[in-house]
């Protein structure tokens, strides 16, 4: 038996134009059906292969493939650079690299975006929104108008892992919720996770979404930009040195506020309410086994009420990366990354003024290792070391007469996680994904440690030093993943992973809030935990034109967390004693239909799925309805292309309401009527749907120079969505009671110019 | 919010769940007498008019920790009292209901009294929609014992009418200070050659906590911002909702200028 020598093809996939690597690209031989692989998130690929001739094909969603022979003697680096397709608007929005790559990528519950497909989605005020357009997808849901956040399969708002560039985003929205962070001229690739989170990511419940920036040009400078009623955004990039580094900066901001400098109202007309936001990155290719990156992001709200009140919120994240190879086999990234989130109140009553600050901060050092080892195997392993810095409320009162501060305690916390993941594909029908990983969480001092009993009290207040552990958590969180391919067009998915929470989101409001407190694991806190199964069937039809999948999951929840009924928890040294603890569960299956070429196309989806909680003290022990718990959930997207120049959208939305708590009846107390509240979560807000509509007109299209006009109308119907509902006296009878419903939007029409050179 | 011009308000009809109607206690005690009262009624569907029925012919009996003992006279229907029985501070007293078949006790230590030190009217004017807008209100004085947790409820009295907002505050961030405490009324607002009296009870943690859960679930101030609306925690036994607080009150009075 002659013992076949193997070597190594390997090297980076990008745009030709740009320079830009593309992530996810399908490298694959055609003579060997389980050798190929996807460029990584770098760009990098490698396949080992015994030698020989062999065809290789390139391919990545909005190009040209590339067809290539070649003799593997030795073991080679070769670059593909990709040319873009021509007529871009005939493709699909999000959609897979390879007409039947939903079916081979193990990865179910994976939604890959690829960013220049979604030009053409109705988003709110015009900014086409990453975040509001995953949103559309099955298993993803908005957590309601003005509210920041999204649930994903019947999770909380917090139990999103959101990655800029691998920093974490603590609160992904500007405005409470109507636009995104995410400044999508500044993004590559985005990639949601809602089922089983591969080994490498880890930190919360029911999603990862990594989000990647793009490095630029390195070819040409290219300036690109829009003008809108609302907000305007401009991105500058181009080469630090052509071929070898490049960078790019964008920045957004709304003036949305200027239109309330328009009011008579002395009060509104000295008010504000804009964001500004900042992404830049610069790399440098030090040689052919070395690259450095830098990016980083700072973005900030504000809103003031004349000179009275002044709130302003925001994240900002830094990423130093070094890529390295060791051989072509063995890929290495080095991140060391820091991320803060901070919000500052400022009061100011004539003599009695106010500071409230807070703010949370990690501090991240992370070595992940691509190790290609043959055609049918490749392992991923590494390690992420966090410091987490928790400065919970800074108050100070300042009155004429006197300084009072108030300084709740500070938490720090250690967090440190292993991981091994790997993907083997024994034969061309099966591809399997399976990892381990092992984090460890220690909440540290210095500061004040308590214990409370039952009732809330503190029945110990133990005081902990700098070097002290106060608590370590342990916890082993396997994966796995098992894609098992039926026929060319049909496959099934089976998947398990446990995942491990160790901040927690406590919101006091009915509302997410840029002052929604983060608190870490503790003495009194455990770790949150949930094992998630699930099962999914992906089918292409019609000469894969069309692309269906079903998936349903099923999800175990512990250590859940809610508030005691009357929990007080702002700026609360105690705030723990408010809590109750307890377990959830979610289920639900998601339907998902797509048509991906031709003139008309789109998608629908649908969702049905059920969220608990089942905590002793609330609801009287027993099951009740998570406030994110929505039975229905339905979204359709239709995109047509009428001529070069015209293309027309419209998205349908519909989902049930929040489960919410409302009076049962009422008494008179105190001189006033009181609700008289019996379950918790016991009713429903109204369903809520719009729909919205937009088109785009390429106004000029030449190699040097590019101009569109982007209009939409969000809310086209105008229906009155319910933001809050609460009872209240009847102001013209004072011998009854009223329930008064809130909307914050109907129609909201925008237009912007956008232009690039 | 700047995005006001842009949303809007309107009544809805919501079906309501009908729920069986619960007892509602309402008492306290001071150190003043005419001040041992104990209030009975019940909660009736949100829908219905807002006519609440009082609970009558109950047994309602008030003791101090050494046995002093009372037994509170209905004197309206639903309203039972004890004008001659009056606390002292540093006591705990517990109340008795007996009503429909079934008991409920709840207990309360009375704080020590505080005194207003000074009382003294405001008045501050400013630009409203163009127009010029005066508001009036009192601001109270007072000393904050030191070393101790300490609650306080104030109330207003404007003429002969007791406003309705409830006004709480604890010493956190004050402790051992004097305290200077602005007091707004918007219903009814107050007006020049008013005849204001404010009242300072002192009372305990629990009933502190019981209004300040109970400001966020009055239908007169917008149901408030809770996020697991509830009912306020009550210190009676066996289920009844409302509250029993034995407090020290001090008051003072003025006419605004």
């Amino acid at each position: 038996m002659l013992a076949q020598n193997k070597h190594t093809i390997s090297g980076y996939v990008k745009d030709a134009r740009t320079g830009e690597e593309l992530i996810g690209a399908a490298v694959f031989v055609k003579e060997l059906s389980t050798a190929g692989t996807f460029s990584n998130a770098y760009g990098f690929y490698s396949i080992t292969l015994p030698e020989g001739k062999y065809n290789l094909t390139v391919q990545f969603i909005g190009y040209e493939p590339i067809l290539t022979q070649l003799v593997l003697k030795q073991n080679l680096r070769q670059n593909f650079s990709l040319t873009e397709k021509i007529s871009e608007l005939t493709e699909v929005i999000i959609t897979a690299e390879k007409k039947d790559e939903n079916i081979n990528k193990v990865q179910m519950g994976v939604d890959k975006m690829v960013m220049k497909e979604i030009q053409n989605i109705p988003v709110l005020m015009g900014e086409k929104d990453v975040l509001k357009t995953l949103q559309l997808m099955p298993g993803v849901k908005s957590a309601g108008e003005g509210n920041s956040g999204f649930y994903v399969r019947g999770g909380a708002t917090d139990q999103n892992l959101i990655l800029l560039d691998e920093a974490t985003v603590y609160n992904a929205s500007h405005l409470l919720g109507f636009f995104s962070v995410f400044n999508s001229d500044a993004i590559k690739d985005v990639t949601l996770y809602k089922g089983s989170q591969p080994a490498e990511y880890g930190g919360r419940l029911s999603s990862v979404l990594d989000i990647r920036m793009k490095d630029g040009n390195d070819k040409k400078f290219g300036v690109e930009g829009g003008i809108g009623i609302i907000s305007s955004r401009l991105k500058i990039e181009g080469p630090i040195v052509k071929d070898k580094g490049s960078f790019t900066i964008s920045g957004r901001r709304t003036y949305a506020d200027l239109f309330l400098k328009l009011s008579s109202d002395t009060l509104i007309n000295r008010s504000t309410l804009y964001f500004y936001d900042l992404n830049a990155k610069a790399n440098y290719r030090i040689n052919s086994n070395n690259r450095i990156f830098l990016s980083g992001y700072f973005g900030k709200d504000v809103l003031g009420l004349a000179d009275r009140f002044a709130f302003d919120w925001g994240n900002a994240t830094g990423t130093l990366r070094w890529n390295h190879l060791y051989g072509d086999k063995l890929f290495s990234n080095t991140s060391v990354i820091f991320s803060n989130y901070q919000y500052n109140i400022h009061l100011n009553f004539g003599t009695t003024k106010g500071l409230i600050i807070s703010r949370i901060q990690n501090y991240n050092l992370k070595q992940d290792y691509q190790y290609f080892i043959s055609s049918k195997y490749s392992l991923k392993f590494g390690f992420n070391s966090l410091y987490h810095k928790i400065v919970p409320g800074l108050v100070t009162l300042e009155s004429d007469t006197k300084t009072d501060q108030l300084n709740l305690t500070k938490k720090y916390a250690w967090e440190n996680a292993i991981y091994l993941s790997n993907e083997y594909r024994p034969f061309n029908l099966l591809n399997l994904e399976f990892g381990l990983r092992l984090s460890s969480f220690s909440i540290l001092g210095p500061g004040d440690f308590y214990t409370y009993d039952q009732k809330g009290n503190t029945t110990l207040t133990t005081k902990y030093n700098s070097v002290q552990f106060v608590k370590t958590y342990f916890n082993p969180q396997p994966r796995i993943s098992v894609n098992y391919i039926l026929t060319e067009k049909n496959s099934v998915k089976v998947s398990y992973a446990r995942n491990i929470q160790d901040l927690h989101l406590l919101s006091n409001s009915t509302s997410g809030n840029p002052t929604d407190a983060w608190i870490p694991s503790s003495n009194n806190v455990k770790p949150e935990i949930a094992d998630q199964v699930s099962l999914g069937y992906f089918r292409n039809f019609n000469d894969n034109n069309f692309e269906f999948s079903a998936e349903t999951y099923f999800k175990y929840l512990q250590n859940q967390v809610d508030f005691k009924d009357g929990a007080e928890i702002n700026l609360n040294e105690n705030v723990e004693s408010q809590l109750l603890f307890g377990k959830g569960r979610a289920y639900g299956i998601e339907f998902f239909i797509k048509k991906k070429y031709g003139k008309l196309n789109g998608w629908l989806g649908y969702t049905l799925a059920a969220s608990e909680k089942k905590i002793e003290g609330i609801n009287n022990g027993q099951y009740y309805k998570a406030k994110q718990d929505r039975t229905h959930d339905l979204s359709i997207v239709g995109i047509y292309e009428m001529s070069k120049k015209w293309t027309v959208s419209a998205t349908w939305v519909y989902y049930t309401g929040n489960a919410v708590t409302f009076p049962s009846g009422k008494y008179y107390l105190n001189g006033r009527v009181v609700n008289y509240y019996t379950e918790r979560n016991g009713y429903r807000m109204p369903a809520y749907h719009r729909l919205d509509i937009g088109a785009t007109l390429q106004s000029k299209k030449t190699a040097n120079f590019e101009s569109s006009w982007s209009f939409s109308c969000y809310n086209v119907y105008g229906r009155e969505n319910a933001y809050s509902i609460t009872f209240q006296q009847d102001p013209n009878d004072a011998t009854r009671t009223q329930a008064i419903q809130t909307t914050l939007f109907r129609w909201i029409p925008s237009v912007t110019y956008n232009i690039k050179f | 919010m700047g995005f006001s011009h842009l949303s809007c308000t309107k009544v809805v009809d919501i079906n309501l769940n009908d729920a069986a109607p619960k007892l509602i206690i309402e008492g306290g005690i001071s150190d003043k007498l005419a001040s041992c009262s104990v209030k009975l009624s019940k909660t009736v569907n949100f829908d219905k008019p807002n006519d609440f029925p009082a609970v009558t012919g109950a047994l309602v009996t008030i003791t101090d920790e050494f046995g002093e003992y009372a037994a509170l006279t209905e004197t309206t229907p639903g309203l039972y009292k004890a004008d001659f029985y009056r606390g002292n501070a540093g006591k705990t007293y517990t109340v008795t209901v007996n009503a429909e078949g079934k008991t409920y006790t709840a207990s309360s230590r009375m704080a020590y009294p505080i005194a207003i030190d000074t009382l003294i009217p405001q008045r501050i004017t400013f630009d409203h929609f163009g127009k010029t807008e005066t508001l009036n209100f009192v601001k109270i004085q007072y000393q904050d014992p030191k070393w101790e947790e300490n609650y306080y409820h104030f109330i207003e009295k404007i003429n002969s009418m007791i406003s309705t907002d409830i006004m709480i505050d604890n010493d956190i961030l004050r402790d051992g200070n004097v305290i200077s405490q602005q007091i707004y009324s918007e219903n009814p607002p107050i007006q020049e050659g008013d005849t204001i009296t404010v009242y300072l009870q002192t009372i305990q943690k629990d009933i502190f906590n019981y209004f300040a859960q109970l400001s966020q679930v009055t239908s007169q101030d917008r149901g408030g911002q809770a996020a697991a609306p509830a009912n306020p925690t009550s210190n009676f036994s066996n289920g009844a909702l409302g509250y029993f607080s034995a407090y020290s009150v001090r008051s003072k009075r003025i006419i605004i200028p």
